[in-house]
């Protein structure tokens, strides 16, 4: 079973993330796949030195057993807060969207972009224009 | 058919990235880091020694992080909570039950998160999950007397000014060691008896700002949250 | 002792700024001099308050080192550059409180990159930089720029996310995050197993920042959507921080093969997309993914006359890049469009002062003699070792002229006075260093440096590369080929990552 280790597991969530990121349409399972890179990453970082013997890095300590490195544990929390704050706003940017093309499906969101891009004066670019300078106002 | 094509592309992609790290990776077998737990521990007075990497070697890393937390709370408001003149009807669950037990609940969750931070230099925790814990036991308080109850009480307490004045604190506390003619990002307060809650008031301090600090940001974001889309 | 403070005070200004609402600006002129001071100490005798720090007074070991080496100066001096020009740009401007933060973040954050040496600190300020840029993007809130920085968000994560992979394998085998820590243990063994995997890792996740274009899909849409002044902050600094974070690993790996390779894909390939845009920003944006193409080459050739011309170009082209964003800017604003036929045709409406900011900003960038594209481009050209090098920076050269060469009908025709122009006092502070370079490079590189700009041959090349670049354009316009725009999308984007991480990872395998 040396194979099963944290490392293994953080890469195969890093595949199955990317795939899903790929291949799935829905905006939201994109951010949850996106989630679940960053999270493969945060368990590679913590599952790189360790071994079942070592001990928590809580002094004291039992005489004799090697510590846990506290230096990546360390650096997790602060990607983990990283990570946290890239969904809070992607999850924002995605609500914002749907909102103004009432559908979560990628390719229809792509589309609709494009087109708005090459033509300004659409409808829907206008609707866009005068809600943003509703905001203004409403400031 | 393109589809297809597209999908099966993706997935030799992800296994041959997954397969080159995993079949590349050498680690070595002896710790290339030297062992100096003990120097963490003397600086900084906390026995726990993530909190002495994290708000005491690394810093300047912690104070960034920070800073990509209050970013975060300032995008969260500006994109959703910008029209002031839409009424939000959030709602409290019509369930008797529920609000009861979240009645006697969140004051035992608000004081887990009390404890995880003032003791995160002594066991496990620390400002970030303190404050996170903290804040769910805020959210179960949402769901007894809900979301603009709080929102109005925490309000008036001036919440909103402490959004910006705590990281402002934070940086002075890295700064201020200055004054002291010690470098900045070092201990501010001298280390006290190690073991002890008083023992490394430095990181104590830092633990309760930063809990603080992610205590209101998760709020204003769960806020933003809850008034953009009405009820829980 | 001083040199964490300068991040430090950024951050704080910013904050002053949301909690006094009235001082925004105040809080931008502060900040600006407090940069242009630390810029005055450092090249004066009290340069040794500057001296290399590590954050805390801990050992270089487990704490974060900080130096403020050339590479630092010179991008602090690009800093203040466009710091200057934002600053004037906005001057007259209604400011938000959370627009004032958010700059004040980003400049920030982009001083706190090129003082460290210290690869998870270099991760959580690129993570930053991310964040901040993707809020000030879409911060008119129009749908084109959330999807834009929507896309952004998604891939530069994933590529962050690749670069800890690659910081975690760093870490366990060398036992330091510390730069210099990690290139002792590389020299002692060249040849341990885990470099190739670890450099593939590190330099495939910032490539996504970096603006190469393989990687950096997001590019186009992201810089050509955001409000002019973000733009010019985006193409002229940001971008540039990839390319910093770069420069350091190539400090530490042996990584010239593979940048030269990329700096050739993203040179050309940016060139030649730039070439059938019709959209000015949008051109803009492929210029600078191609631009990237040229600091790329520089780096890979791994010379000090290589390594200062990287310098003094990353420093021109902020200056004439944002020049030509703020310049497009304020023609958007004239004309209601940035499509090159619409600007052309009413060309009439558009203030004499941008348009003469549009004409300085072409002749920089396509490298003409007097100005500062070319005296920044003539060290790369003469340090730029083999012919496949030589060719490829030929090449982006004729691109970059082909492409401007679309501008030409918007310079002739009607010179009737329009309207006044409010960034024109912006284009003063970016014109000064496009006009004066050459005593600038003096200053900062020494007598030696300029010695290839006053070389016959490389001047009478760039001459020649504009003319053959104007001969391009004119037998492209009768082909009317386009190149495939449908690569820009998410789905791509994460395809070129990931397949792009796997090339580099055989290349380096291979030697």
């Amino acid at each position: 079973m040396d194979w099963l280790n944290g490392t293994t597991i953080a890469m195969l969530l890093f595949a199955i993330g990317a795939t899903a990121l790929i291949v799935r349409k829905d905006l939201v399972v994109k951010l949850l796949a996106l989630g679940l890179v960053n999270s493969s990453g945060i368990l590679f970082l913590i599952s790189i030195r360790f071994r079942p013997e070592m001990e928590a890095p809580i002094l004291p300590t039992r005489a004799g057993m090697p510590i846990a490195d506290p230096l990546p544990q360390a650096l997790v929390l602060s990607a983990i807060v990283i990570n946290f704050a890239i969904l809070a706003l992607s999850l924002v940017f995605v609500m914002l969207l749907v909102e103004r093309y009432h559908s979560t499906d990628c390719g229809r969101i792509e589309h609709a972009v494009e087109v708005d891009r090459a033509a300004p004066e659409s409808r829907s670019a206008r609707e866009d224009e005068s809600a943003s300078r509703q905001d203004e106002e409403a400031r | 058919m393109k589809t297809l094509v597209r999908n099966i592309l993706a997935v030799v992609l992800s296994l041959a990235v997954f397969g080159i790290v995993v079949f590349d990776l050498a680690i070595p077998e002896e710790p290339a880091r030297v062992d100096d737990s003990a120097l963490l521990a003397a600086t900084t007075g906390a026995p726990n020694l993530v909190s002495a990497v994290y708000l005491g070697a690394r810093l300047y890393d912690t104070l960034f992080e920070v800073l990509v937390f209050t970013v975060a709370v300032i995008g969260v408001r500006f994109y959703l909570l910008r029209r002031s003149s839409e009424a939000p009807s959030a709602s409290i669950p019509e369930s008797h039950v529920l609000q009861a037990s979240a009645q006697i609940l969140y004051p035992l969750i608000l004081i887990l998160g009390v404890y995880l931070t003032c003791f995160g230099h002594l066991s496990p925790g620390g400002g970030f999950s303190g404050g996170v814990v903290a804040a769910s036991g805020l959210l179960l308080c949402v769901m007894s007397i809900g979301a603009d109850t709080v929102y109005r009480r925490l309000s008036g307490a001036g919440i909103e000014r402490l959004e910006w004045a705590l990281p402002m604190l934070i940086v002075a506390a890295c700064v201020l060691p200055l004054a002291f003619a010690r470098p900045a990002l070092s201990n501010l307060l001298p280390v006290g008896r190690a073991g002890h809650l008083f023992g490394s008031p430095s990181i104590l301090l830092l633990n309760v700002l930063i809990g603080l600090k992610v205590l209101i940001g998760s709020w204003m974001v769960l806020y933003a949250f809850i008034r953009h889309r009405g009820e829980i | 002792m001083i040199l964490p403070l300068l991040p430090l005070s950024h951050i704080f200004l910013g904050l002053a700024a949301i909690a006094w609402k009235r001082s925004a600006r105040v809080t931008l002129l502060v900040a600006l001099f407090l940069d242009v001071g630390l810029v005055a100490v450092a090249f004066s005798p009290a340069a040794h308050l500057l001296s290399p720090i590590a954050a805390g007074g801990w050992t270089d070991a487990i704490g974060i080192r900080l130096a403020l080496d050339p590479l630092a100066l010179d991008f602090l001096l690009l800093t203040v550059l466009l710091e200057s020009a934002v600053v004037v740009y906005l001057w007259r401007q209604r400011l938000r409180s959370t627009f004032v933060i958010l700059l004040q973040f980003l400049v920030g954050a982009v001083i706190a990159l090129v003082l460290t040496q210290d690869l998870f600190n270099t991760y959580v300020i690129l993570e930053l930089l991310t964040l901040v840029s993707f809020l000030l993007v879409a911060h008119d809130r129009r749908t084109l720029q959330i999807w834009a920085s929507l896309k952004y968000l998604i891939l530069a994560s994933v590529g962050m996310s690749i670069f800890l992979l690659g910081v975690g394998i760093v870490y366990a085998n060398v036992g330091s995050l510390g730069l210099a820590a990690v290139a002792r243990a590389v020299a002692e063994s060249p040849n341990a197993g885990w470099i190739p995997l670890a450099a593939a890792l590190l330099v495939a996740g910032v490539s996504v920042k970096a603006g190469i274009l393989t990687f950096s899909l997001w590019l186009p849409d992201a810089h050509s959507a955001a409000p002019a002044a973000i733009s010019a902050l985006l193409s002229g600094l940001v971008i540039k921080m990839g390319v910093v974070v770069l420069i350091r690993l190539s400090g530490v790996f042996p990584l010239c093969t593979i940048l030269q390779i990329l700096g050739a894909v993203t040179g050309i390939g940016g060139a030649i997309y730039a070439m059938s845009s019709k959209d000015l920003k949008r051109m803009l944006a492929f210029h600078t993914l191609s631009q990237i193409g040229y600091l790329l080459i520089g780096i890979g050739a791994a010379s000090d006359l290589a390594a200062n011309g990287v310098l003094a170009y990353a420093l021109a082209h902020g200056s004439f890049k944002a020049l030509l964003f703020l310049a497009a800017g304020a023609a958007y604003d004239a004309v209601g469009s940035t499509d090159i036929a619409e600007l052309i045709r009413s060309r009439h409406r558009i203030p004499l002062r941008t348009r003469a900011a549009l004409l300085l900003g072409t002749l920089a960038i396509v490298g003409l003699p007097p100005f500062d594209g070319y005296i920044a481009k003539a060290p790369l050209l003469a340090a730029a070792h083999g012919w496949a090098n030589q060719i490829v920076l030929l090449l982006v050269g004729i691109g970059t002229a082909a492409s401007f060469a679309k501008l030409l009908p918007l310079f002739r025709g009607p010179y009737r006075r329009v309207g006044a122009d409010p960034a024109w006092w912006s284009y003063v502070v970016l014109a000064l260093p496009i006009v004066l370079f050459l005593p600038i490079e003096r200053a900062l590189f020494g007598a030696a440096f300029v010695r290839p700009v006053m070389n016959w041959l490389i001047a009478v090349e760039s001459v020649a590369v504009v003319a053959t670049g104007w001969l391009v354009h004119r037998i492209h316009r009768r082909l009317a080929v386009r190149a495939p725009e449908g690569l820009f999308r998410l789905e791509p984007g994460m395809f070129a990552i990931l397949a792009g991480f796997v090339t580099i990872y055989v290349l380096l395998r291979l030697g």
